[in-house]
């Protein structure tokens, strides 16, 4: 039992020096920043600039819309896929080929992709084109430069994490437990909502969470295909790093966001464990 | 009353038969046993029945309706699953009440009769819990409880008591059967064990490759088996060469006669043969005693011989020994053809 605390402990040791020094030193470092002036003294004046301002409360609004919209999206559109890919193909490497063809677009930076979207998307780009063509439209939608558009980049880039996570929780639901709600008399929707759907569901939440947190700190997506007239609270954040040179307002929008984030996931996740809680209960 | 029938049920998975023109015809109130060796189709012929498999032909019938391109949902049946396919994420209540929930009864309704079905099998005071935290045999209860709750006219169990352990199982294998007479339930019980077949069922449905080799009640079963198989399969059988009439030895293999271990006995003289009876010289290879009962196990000629005899062997009847191994001519069961 020693051998193997002391062996545990190394294999934790390096791990944990690594998450220290790279994770959370330099969050240490932007959470001191953002509680003090530009010459070291103490100060929440921060914080009131960014919460005490109608304007970041907007931008605020405009990145929690587009993370909450791009979470929906991605598990309203990723459950048939990872449906498709785990219960219907039969095939096993044209399954790997789907799956494939999923994380493909991963292995590209994300400012071509963003860039690719832009031509796509754009006045005369593919997508208008095509619409008009099919005479579903009579004028060019405007894409760049909408939550829609960024909206549209941002899914394409995190559907494969929602597909990855139900599929693997869908492959995990035993047949035979929609066999045995089927036998019970439970019509096939019936038997989804009661027995797969809440057995997936942990798969569900890590996808939606991961697309969460990945969507509210969309930097490179949002402001390629914004056109400079959507701003969230990322973009804000690197201008006053990049541009304006402020570490302290910049720390302190970050922390906002972070702060936000984490209260939004906590909440979830908490309702979730209510929620079965409570179905327990009765 | 017929209560199922199955009739030219036939299945294929790709090149392999699963089941070859199979009918069946079971009785309101009988607990039918689906006996055969893994890949017999027993299984197959089951979630055919079930409804979770579509045959590629033939009919099923339950109750005089054709329920062959019913959903399960919709047929009058409840099946015990070989894992038992407890639903995790609910309590045992929950579980139970599932099914009258489905019906249409109210949850208050639902649960008073899944609290019944959970008296029945003497779980009622687990009915708080969750399934995952119970021991095998009580999961295999509440199983069985949710498919009873219903009070379905037939219901199939799918190698319910393989994951327990002997013990558990030969006290499952009592109540099951208690279960079913008191409900007057149709048991089709799908199983490879033979003693397990043979200790709880009316007729046994003995099933090789895809076909149902004999169907009968236990004891004719191994009584009178119908084929090579069937002898084999239940029990343990001697195959000796006999001449059609089944008075008399054969030299060539004309006919198999299947004689059971317990009908063959060892003399050491031929003098002590009883009157009538039929014998072979053979040479004893082993012989073991195991809890009250010898077995004897010897080589006559090409073929090897097994006796079994309560007590303890003679002293004389040792390995390598010459000794006769006699029978009586009616213990034996000429197979057909």
């Amino acid at each position: 039992m020693f051998t193997s605390r002391l062996t545990l402990l190394w294999l934790l040791a390096l791990p944990l020096c690594v998450f220290t020094a790279f994770f959370l030193i330099p969050l240490g470092v932007v959470f001191v920043a953002s509680l003090t002036t530009q010459d070291g003294q103490f100060t929440l004046s921060q914080y009131g600039r960014v919460l005490l301002d109608g304007y970041h409360w907007q931008v605020i609004a405009v990145t929690f819309r587009l993370a909450i919209l791009s979470t929906i999206i991605c598990i309203v559109l990723g459950y048939p896929l990872a449906w498709y890919l785990v219960r219907i193909v039969k095939w096993r490497s044209w399954r790997r080929a789907c799956v494939i063809m999923l994380i493909l677009p991963l292995f590209t930076s994300n400012i071509v992709r963003s860039f690719g979207w832009m031509v796509l998307l754009g006045r005369t780009g593919l997508v208008n084109d095509a619409l008009l063509g099919a005479g579903l439209i009579e004028r060019p939608i405007r894409f760049l430069g909408t939550e829609t558009g960024i909206l549209i980049g941002l899914v394409y880039i995190l559907l494969p994490f929602t597909v990855l996570t139900i599929g693997n929780a869908l492959a995990r639901v035993e047949p035979s437990l929609e066999h045995a709600s089927r036998d019970l008399g439970a019509g096939p929707l019936r038997t989804f909502c009661s027995i797969t759907f809440p057995l997936t569901m942990h798969g569900v939440m890590a996808g939606g969470i991961i697309v969460f947190s990945m969507a509210i700190s969309a930097y490179v997506t949002p402001a390629l295909l914004s056109g400079g007239k959507v701003t969230v609270l990322a973009m804000l954040a690197f201008q006053q790093y990049s541009t304006v040179f402020d570490f302290n307002y910049g720390g302190a929008l970050s922390i906002t966001l972070l702060t936000f984030t984490m209260a939004l996931i906590g909440i979830s996740s908490w309702m979730t464990r209510i929620g079965v809680h409570e179905k327990k209960g009765n | 009353m017929t209560l199922l029938a199955i009739q030219d049920v036939s299945k294929s998975f790709s090149s392999h038969r699963a089941l070859d023109r199979v009918s069946l015809d079971v009785m309101q109130g009988e607990f039918i046993s689906l006996l055969g060796p893994s890949g017999c189709g027993k299984t197959t012929l089951l979630r055919v029945i079930g409804g979770f498999m579509s045959a590629d032909g033939g009919r099923v019938i339950i109750d005089g309706q054709d329920v062959s391109s019913l959903p399960p949902e919709r047929r009058p049946l409840n099946t015990v699953f070989q894992n038992y396919a407890l639903f995790p994420h609910m309590t045992v209540l929950e579980n139970v009440s599932y099914g009258p929930r489905r019906a249409g009864a109210s949850r208050k309704e639902a649960e008073v009769r899944a609290h019944e079905a959970l008296e029945m099998v003497g779980l009622a005071a687990m009915a708080p819990r969750s399934p995952r935290a119970m021991s095998g045999g009580q999961q295999q209860r509440v199983a069985l409880a949710r498919a009873i709750v219903n009070k379905p006219k037939l219901l199939l169990l799918d190698e319910p008591l393989s994951a327990l352990d002997l013990q558990l199982r030969k006290r499952m294998q009592i109540e099951l059967k208690q279960l079913q007479v008191q409900l007057g339930i149709t048991f089709i019980f799908v199983t490879h064990d033979q003693d397990e077949a043979m200790a709880m069922s009316d007729r046994i449905a003995v099933m090789s490759a895809g076909r149902i080799e004999q169907i009968d009640e236990p004891e004719t079963i191994y009584r009178r088996p119908k084929t090579r198989f069937v002898a084999d399969f239940i029990g343990e059988a001697n195959i000796v060469p006999m001449q059609k009439d089944g008075r008399s030895l054969a030299r060539d293999a004309a006919f198999d006669g299947v004689l059971r271990p317990e009908n063959l006995r060892v003399f050491t003289r031929a003098e002590s043969l009883p009157d009538g009876w039929l014998s072979l010289p053979a040479t004893v290879s082993a012989s073991t005693y195991v809890g009250g009962t010898s077995n004897i196990y010897m080589v006559s000629g090409d073929r090897s011989l097994h006796a079994r005899s309560y007590g303890v062997l003679p002293g004389d009847i040792r390995e390598g020994v010459e000794i006769i191994a006699g029978f009586d001519p009616a213990d034996i069961h000429i197979l057909e053809g």
